[in-house]
């Protein structure tokens, strides 16, 4: 250790950059070219929808960030041929987040703006969207653009779809880490297979590689260092099955996530959706996440000689020194080793044919203990809980 | 890895060559009027747009994997 003391002022500005806004965008882009059985087939109706998002996540006696989102989605089929489709987002986001692992809690507020749109071209077997987002907030610019084709059997029992995405990212400097404006830009390729196993079972596979580079830390984060370049691959498989006797469905799903940070990750997710009298929907809802540690995740240490008062438990000798030879290291939380579950239900009432109006709730809970391999020591306990609201309408 | 994913990869694509040309899979094809119960809105992938894009949203704000159900991976802030 011959490089001085770092200089732990923790001047960083009131401000964090977990942006999970911004990632509504990727969601956003996904759902927009989102696989569906029977693709090509022309919507029909207009169809608009309103949902309300209260989210706030949080560790033992310590409230973090906490999001207040509005959207609007809608789809318009035109002439039999064509159908547009587009959503807007606003979120408002407000709390408290850590500058390493669960400790530095540090205030934040934002707000977020993001609008998709996409249109379709139906002919009889194949249909073919683009697409494309824009997303802003004061520090994080997001544009996608997207292209894909879904390409069907005669007897439309299989499906094919390809898709490609590309993304334009601009981070805006905001603290002591940043100094200039940097770049992030990525690639998606998708690929995906939608199979009629019988006729109470739809099955899809999807693969997807996607490629990037450039700015890939976060400046708000103490000494992150991130490699400039992430390549990640997903392989997820889904499962509908339809219940006669009861008028209910099952989804289930299973999905692979790996890059070259090191992380591996697997996620189940179970979806009853249970009809019951009157028009009315019950679905309860459960997933778990398990993922490995990126290679650069360093643990927390019990006594570091360089840590201070505002740093304890941080491993500063190794973390600073990596920072300054320019080599990845971090000590974010979601880039450690843990174990999530989810639980929650959703409540559905239909009338008229036409109109929907929902509500939904859902508990998660994030333990290193609950990793499928070794868990990262030392983190807090992460909880999050989410209320949804909507109401649909078709026309 | 990487190899993996090619060799599914190139299954998916034989595969759907495959069926398509031969018109006969290993699956019993299901006739346009057995599909009653596979339209109903409940058999979809991801009818709710906005309820999809919200969990997609909050989860990989939490998590390090992200995304594969569609393209779509750019823009992500949560660094």
């Amino acid at each position: 250790m011959t490089k001085s003391k770092p200089a732990c002022s923790h001047t960083l500005p009131k401000r964090d950059l977990c942006q999970l806004s911004t990632l509504a965008l990727i969601a956003s882009a996904s759902a927009l070219v989102a696989p569906h059985v029977l693709a090509e087939a022309a919507p029909t109706t207009n169809k608009i929808s309103i949902k309300t998002l209260s989210y706030q996540d949080y560790q033992p006696g310590i409230d973090r960030i906490d999001v207040d989102a509005k959207a609007i989605d809608f789809l318009m089929p035109i002439k039999g041929e064509w159908s547009i489709a587009g959503n807007v987002v606003h979120d408002a986001i407000s709390g408290a987040s850590p500058k390493y692992h669960t400790s530095g809690i540090t205030p934040m507020v934002d707000t977020r703006n993001a609008y998709t749109a996409s249109v379709t071209r139906y002919f009889s077997q194949d249909s073919f969207t683009a697409g494309m987002s824009y997303s802003k907030e004061h520090d994080y610019l997001s544009r996608n653009y997207s292209l894909q084709n879904s390409l069907s059997t005669a007897d439309q029992n299989t499906t094919l779809i390809t898709g490609v995405s590309y993304s334009a990212d601009e981070i805006m400097p905001n603290s002591i880490f940043l100094r200039e404006l940097k770049h992030k830009r990525s690639l998606d390729l998708v690929i995906g297979l939608t199979q009629v196993v019988s006729q109470t079972d739809l099955a899809q596979v999807t693969l997807r590689h996607s490629s990037g580079r450039g700015y890939f830390a976060d400046q708000y984060k103490l000494y992150d260092l991130r490699p400039d370049e992430r390549r990640a691959d997903t392989l997820l498989l889904r499962w509908n099955h339809y219940f006669t006797g009861n008028d209910s469905t099952l989804h289930a799903s299973y999905r692979y996530y790996q890059d070259n940070f090191g992380i591996k990750a697997h996620t189940l997710e179970f979806e009853y959706v249970y009809n019951l009298p009157d028009n009315w929907q019950l679905s309860p809802v459960l997933r778990y996440y398990t993922q490995t540690r990126a290679d650069f995740y360093f643990d927390p240490v019990a006594n570091d000689p360089y840590a201070d008062a505002d740093t304890v438990g941080a491993p500063i000798s190794v973390v600073y020194n990596r920072y300054l030879d320019g080599v990845p290291a971090s000590m974010d939380q979601r880039l450690s080793a843990f174990g999530a579950l989810t639980y929650g239900i959703k409540l559905q009432k239909t009338f008229a044919k036409t109109w929907t109006v929902d509500a939904k709730f859902e508990q998660y809970d994030q333990k290193g203990i609950w990793a499928l391999g070794p868990g990262s020591p030392g983190l807090a306990d992460f909880y999050a809980r989410s209320l949804l609201f909507g109401i649909s309408h078709s026309f | 890895m990487m190899s993996g994913f090619r060799l599914v990869f190139r299954a998916l694509v034989l595969g759907f060559v495959v069926s398509a040309i031969t018109g006969c899979t290993l699956i019993q094809p299901v006739q346009p009027w057995e599909k009653g119960n596979l339209a109903k809105p409940q058999m979809v992938f991801d009818e709710d747009t906005l309820d999809r894009q919200f969990a997609e949203h909050t989860y990989t704000s939490k998590e390090a994997a992200s995304g594969g159900a569609g393209v779509g991976g750019g823009g992500c802030g949560c660094n």
